[in-house]
């Protein structure tokens, strides 16, 4: 099988798969972020809508 | 409460992607038949030919989203539009780069000035100057204005790029993409449509992802600015 | 006032101002001409080399230097002050946007005045010709229009005028093809009927890019 096949078929998983590694790891930083804040914000304080 | 509900679109794409990818890599090496000219380098084509579809839907979609931010004003067609253009410039990074690996083989050269793949080229260029632009800009105001701008007029000259780039190409023929514009036997169509599908799917899945990121990074920003109001 | 009045007289102010300090022609006319001269010794062009590789080192230089006007001209705007009064005036956002385009296109038009001579005399190449100005006035429109919107963009960004070659340039690639492709087949004496496709593109372009860039400029100056 040539060498150039499964290089390419290695950068059609590995793109996509980058992408959406990329876009887990912010959002779990976000949220652990929002959990932060929501942890020290005061419960009677207004809510963001 | 910081945290949506259960985001079940999304998962369903997700699942949706997961099982579709396995199947096209299996039409793609064992259904599809092996081409005579080009060999087994050939099934580069059905991931390619996707790749660069979504890479340019992509663009369209930002198209759109930009229209509708300049029309009604509202953050989260700026959202889709970012997004989008993320997610496309993914796919058309792929594009390019498999087209590459594709021509070495075949013509013996890393790259071609075939029609397809310098147009696929510039349009990554003009992604990366949307992505550029959007980190230039001086707020989000500004960001979503402008990038909408920027959507909408480079859009516009993506099909005259196209013209353009074929007729500059048809008066010095290349060696054509042998196979894959004359003469394609069906299991080959059916291939390609299934990864069309497939990669469609794909799209979708991972721009959800996408969109809810940046609703989270709304949420903390709005939870960040209240808490600034509550201590200040 | 009219539309054309207005558009009128913001042409007049550049022009005016540019008569004053000629800073935007000359800072693109010396680049210009140094341009031609690194393409000449970069490409190593003589005889008929030199010839066939006109057409797209004209293009090519027009393309590079006509973002130094139009950051200049955009950018002086800025610092004066002047866009934030012509945009508080009761003035039609799109007259202002033909306005400054059309003071952009003359400037680029009195480079070009000079550069297509001057590549005449380096390169000995058969520019002076009716088909090859119509072209060349048809590639600079286009140009000239996405450029005014894309300057608008650019200088209000971090980057200011570093942005506009990397936002303008992917989007003038038909125009660049196109002006090339004509340039080419109509100085090697080809009858203009026959490079109508390339022309064609090229209306269909400057049609399309003045059209998006007059309705979007307002968004671009907007506050």
């Amino acid at each position: 099988m040539s060498p150039f096949l499964v290089a390419a078929y290695i950068v059609f998983w590995a793109l996509p798969l980058l992408l959406l590694y990329s876009i887990w790891a912010r959002q779990q930083r976000v949220e652990r972020q929002l959990d932060e804040l929501a942890a020290r914000l005061p419960t009677d304080g207004p809510e963001p809508s | 409460m910081s945290r949506p509900p259960r985001d079940r679109w999304g998962l369903a794409l997700i699942a949706a992607a997961a099982a579709l990818l396995p199947l096209a890599v299996l039409a793609a090496f064992f259904y599809a038949p092996r081409e005579l000219s080009m060999g087994d380098v050939q099934r580069i084509f059905y991931f390619h030919v996707p790749s660069a579809w979504v890479g340019f839907f992509g663009f369209f979609v930002t198209f759109l989203a930009s229209i509708a931010y300049l029309v009604r004003g509202e953050r989260r067609w700026d959202i889709i539009a970012a997004s989008s253009a993320e997610v496309g410039l993914t796919f058309i990074t792929a594009a390019v780069v498999t087209g590459s690996l594709w021509a070495r083989p075949v013509w013996g050269t890393y790259w071609t000035w075939e029609p397809r793949l310098t147009i696929s080229a510039v349009q990554l260029l003009v992604y990366v100057a949307y992505v550029m632009l959007r980190s230039a800009a001086d707020n989000p105001a500004q960001t979503a204005r402008f990038s909408a701008v920027y959507g909408i007029v480079a859009f516009v000259t993506v099909p005259l790029s196209w013209f353009a780039i074929r007729w500059w190409r048809t008066i010095h023929p290349d060696v054509l993409t042998g196979g894959d514009s004359s003469g394609l036997e069906p299991r080959m169509v059916q291939t390609l449509m299934f990864c069309l599908l497939t990669f469609t799917v794909l799209y979708f899945a991972i721009l959800r992802q996408r969109v809810r990121l940046e609703a989270a990074r709304d949420r903390l920003a709005a939870l960040r600015e209240s808490e600034d109001l509550n201590l200040g | 006032m009219s539309f054309t009045a207005k558009v009128w007289a913001i042409v007049r102010k550049d022009l005016a101002a540019e008569l004053h300090t000629r800073e935007i022609v000359s800072a693109m006319l010396v680049f210009a001409v140094l341009a031609l001269l690194i393409f000449s010794f970069a490409l190593d062009l003589q005889g008929r080399s030199a010839v066939a590789a006109t057409p797209g080192v004209l293009w090519a230089t027009i393309a590079f230097a006509g973002t130094l006007g139009l950051s200049r001209s955009m950018a002086r705007e800025q610092s004066g002050g002047c866009l934030d009064g012509l945009l508080l005036a009761p003035v039609d956002r799109s007259a202002v946007f033909f306005g400054k385009a059309l003071g952009n296109l003359i400037f680029i038009g009195i480079v070009e005045l000079v550069l297509v001579p001057l590549s005449v005399i380096l390169f000995d190449a058969p520019l002076l010709k009716p088909g090859v100005l119509l072209v060349l006035a048809l590639g600079t429109i286009g140009y000239a229009a996405a450029g005014t919107l894309l300057a608008a963009v650019a200088v209000n960004t971090r980057a200011r005028e570093v942005l506009l070659p990397v936002l303008l340039l992917p989007l003038v690639v038909p125009a660049l093809i196109a002006a090339v492709k004509a340039t080419s087949w109509l100085m090697d004496g080809g009858p203009l009927g026959e490079a109508s496709g390339w022309v064609n593109l090229l209306i269909v372009y400057d049609l399309a890019m003045v059209a998006v860039s007059m309705l979007t400029f307002d968004y671009a100056v907007s506050e």
